[in-house]
């Protein structure tokens, strides 16, 4: 305030000594200077169009002469005389400088906040320059204030030789030139200031750093998950559109030195990214996906839109001060923006689609606040394109902040980006709460089903005398439903062997829980039933309305020690002997109808005779294109007369689908030593399974 | 993954001059699909020709099955309607007749001489 009134009165002093008329226009007197800094406010004397003489000192730039004029210093050219001016045009003030007694007359500027790239001259000398002019001309997205040294002075005329690029479609037509009344000082008292300017933006930038690096965190956290689960595609597309605000602060938030080209260039196909995020996003999580058309207008409106950002960005790379291709440049730009903001709409769309669905709170919160913080985005970006022509308001109203907290503006687009990061912090929250709920059940049940599973499974089993038997087990990754067992009955003096081999439909606890109620029927019918047909009968009646709806496939053989072989089926698939299939009609299985009738039949075993027993689960192995193994294949493995473990490898070669068994009996020569085989793998190995 | 299951329903002429109903199924069938499948069978309401067209299944598994013969067992309970089954593949015809399917719907290889025989 002291250094204001003292340099009013110098002044007016100076104006009354210098009364007389002058050629030149009246300059700017600053006495003392070097105690602080002064804005170099007032006219300043402007003149459009270049030339190398509007540098030197004695040219005669009085207002009114030549073309030159007088503008503020404070405000760009085209909120004065100039709107829509492009182009280089020239600023000049004359300076009368006398320092402070007993300084070193050494003097710095500072200039801030002046479109697009600049050169400064003292006295017609090249000084320093912010950017580059034309042609090929450059200038940086945002820049901190620059200061230049321009060592001793005393009078003088400063000069500016300023460029304003050609207009984007988002342009005003109130740009160019000042927009900061430049300030003179002391080296140290203009650095003092620069840092103080420099300090109010970084403070005023904090909130948006922080929220930027959670949006980071996010980023990441939801790409590595996806990695390892890729059928979660909400957790991609949430990467993908965090991935729009974190770049987007590397180009324009950071004041990095890339040239504004770059910044806006790499800017439209990172908004189109963010934009495509935010509908794939907005696809998963509001279950729209089911919806084909949709989901495929989406993916093609998310080609156009990238596309068209993508073009709209590379234009960048053109030289839009060449003349000959401006207008060309501008309305190619035009198209473009036109495009992707219309593509922009399409998540209204979207959730108008969504909004007759029920879906828990969660949900909802992270796609409405991931739909407001785009939305506002596009709005704005929209109200804003053609505004040199519309002179619409809405675009710089959206982005005024709200209120402040500590120098930190919170605008519309803060607060729903605070928003989605806190409904995206709960979502993420409740869904682990569910899927570790989910997975303690799964995993009980698991635990429960295979602990029933290992009761089940035989750890060995009993010869039958005049027979080899082998036989193989191998469960799929869930809780299956096969089951066999080797019962040795004695009946009126005469020993042999009951086979009882079967399937229950699906999986999990439910089926393991059937097997168990299976086998102990079986059991228990053997100790006074040495039919098959009877034990089939009797399972079958213990079943009824036990299976909700499922059924089980079972085969019960009777080996007697003289070869005989009495057979009787309930749906399951008929067993070979030797290379053929023998031949039984077709049974409901198990627990379908409660009076079912099952028949026997019976055949005789010769020595080296080889019975194939198996589940459906060696029939059906799958390869990844889809084919089965299918009875064809069978035949020809069975012409083979393989063991159980060697049947059981082709299958699970060709692709396990579900349980496999396989069983094999072969007649032995009388006197020769029975043996019986059985591969499965190692209870803790099936623990390990489960 | 187990493509979804799928039915559309249109009408056929037998041979005898009937109208036949038509259920065609598409995608595989599996627990997932019971919905779908007894839904399309109770929309028959008294349709006395039906015939099942699983030309367009790739594969059904031992649940699907199960609630195939829990259709047939409810039209043979019901006594209204007389069910064909045609466009099976060999390994699933050989499937059906062996959990005993062919006692309560005739199984044909193609959709004309399912028509044939009705």
């Amino acid at each position: 305030m002291r250094n204001s009134l003292c340099l009013a009165l110098l002044l007016i002093l100076s104006a009354i000594a210098f009364a007389a008329p002058e050629p030149q226009p009246a300059p700017l007197v600053i006495h003392e200077l070097g105690k602080g800094s002064v804005e170099l406010g007032g006219p300043w004397q402007f003149h459009l169009g270049d030339d190398p003489a509007f540098a030197a000192a004695a040219l005669d730039d009085r207002t009114g002469q030549n073309g030159w004029e007088e503008l503020k210093s404070d405000q760009s050219w085209g909120s004065q005389t100039h709107p829509g001016y492009i182009g280089v045009a020239w600023y000049r003030k004359h300076l009368h400088v006398s320092p402070a007694t007993g300084l070193k007359p050494e003097f710095s500027l500072l200039l801030h906040d002046i479109d697009d790239a600049y050169e400064l001259y003292w006295n017609g000398v090249l000084v320093g320059r912010n950017g580059k002019m034309p042609p090929h001309g450059k200038h940086y997205y945002d820049q901190p204030a620059q200061t230049f040294n321009l060592g001793e002075m005393h009078d003088g005329v400063l000069a500016l030789r300023v460029w304003k690029q050609a207009l984007s479609s988002f342009d005003s037509d109130q740009l160019g030139g000042f927009n900061a009344t430049p300030v003179l000082g002391s080296p140290e008292v203009i650095a003092a200031t620069k840092a103080e300017i420099d300090y109010e933006w970084l403070r005023g930038r904090q909130y948006h750093f922080a929220i930027t690096t959670l949006y980071a965190l996010v980023m990441v956290l939801s790409f590595l998950s996806w990695l390892r689960d890729r059928s979660q595609r909400v957790l991609l597309w949430m990467a993908v559109f965090c991935f729009g605000p974190v770049a987007a602060i590397f180009l324009y938030g950071l004041r990095l030195p890339f040239s504004w080209d770059f910044s806006v260039g790499w800017g439209q196909p990172v908004l189109a990214l963010q934009d495509i995020g935010l509908w794939f996003l907005l696809l998963w999580l509001l279950e729209l996906d089911e919806n084909r058309w949709l989901t495929r207008i989406t993916r093609g409106i998310a080609v156009v839109n990238l596309i068209s950002a993508s073009l709209d960005g590379s234009m960048s790379l053109l030289d839009w001060s060449n003349p000959a291709i401006t207008a060309a440049v501008q309305l190619a730009d035009a198209i473009f923006t036109a495009i992707t903001t219309i593509a922009e709409f399409w998540p209204l769309v979207l959730l108008a689609y969504a909004a007759r669905k029920r879906l828990d709170p969660a949900r909802w919160a992270v796609a409405i606040s991931a739909f407001l913080m785009e939305m506002i985005l596009v709005v704005r970006v929209a109200a804003t394109q053609g505004v040199r022509f519309t002179h619409w308001t809405l675009g710089q109203r959206i982005n005024l902040p709200l209120f402040t907290v500590l120098g930190n503006a919170f605008t519309a687009a803060t607060l729903a980006q605070t928003a989605l990061l806190f409904s995206i912090i709960y979502a993420v929250y409740r869904n682990a709460r569910e899927e570790h709920q989910r997975r303690t059940e799964m995993e009980q049940e698991l635990k429960s089903a295979s602990e029933l599973q290992q009761v089940l499974i035989p750890e060995s089993l009993p010869s039958i005398s005049g027979y080899a038997v082998t036989s193989a087990y191998r469960p799929a990754q869930e809780v299956g439903g096969d089951f066999f067992q080797i019962i040795s009955i004695e009946r009126d003096g005469r020993n042999s062997s009951l086979i009882i081999l079967g399937d229950v439909s699906g999986k999990g606890l439910r089926a393991a829980m059937s097997v168990s109620f299976i086998v102990g029927t079986a059991r228990t019918l053997a100790e006074r039933h040495s039919s098959p047909a009877e034990i089939l009968s009797g399972i079958n009646r213990g079943l009824q309305g036990r299976l909700r709806g499922g059924f089980a496939t079972c085969l019960v053989v009777r080996l007697d020690g003289d070869g005989r072989c009495v057979l009787s089926n309930a749906g399951h698939c008929a067993p070979f002997l030797n290379e053929h299939e023998i031949q039984l009609p077709g049974v409901l299985p198990l627990g379908v109808v409660a009076d079912a009738r099952y028949e026997e039949h019976a055949i005789q075993l010769r020595t080296g005779d080889h019975l194939v027993l198996y589940t459906d689960g060696l029939l059906e192995a799958r390869t990844n294109a889809g084919e089965l193994f299918s009875f064809e294949r069978l035949t020809r493995l069975m012409a083979r007369h393989p063991n159980a473990e060697q049947a059981l490898a082709e299958a699970q070669t060709f692709g396990q689908q579900d349980d496999i068994t396989v069983l094999t009996v072969t007649r032995l020569a009388a006197g020769a030593e029975s043996s019986t085989q059985f591969i499965a793998p190692p209870l803790a190995k099936l623990r390990a399974i489960a | 993954m187990q493509a979804a299951t799928k039915v559309t329903q249109r009408t056929a002429t037998a041979a005898s001059g009937a109208t036949v109903t038509v259920l065609s199924f598409c995608g595989d069938i599996s627990s997932a699909s019971k919905d779908t499948v007894l839904g399309a069978y109770r929309s028959l309401e008294n349709a006395s020709r039906v015939l099942l067209d699983f030309t367009s299944v790739e594969y059904i598994n031992s649940s699907g099955i199960a609630i195939i013969i829990q259709m047939l067992l409810d039209a043979d309970k019901a006594g209204t309607h007389t069910i064909g089954i045609f466009g099976l593949s060999p390994h699933f015809q050989k499937v059906f007749t062996m959990v005993g399917i062919s006692k309560y719907a005739a199984l044909h290889p193609d959709e004309n001489s399912s028509l044939a025989a009705l």
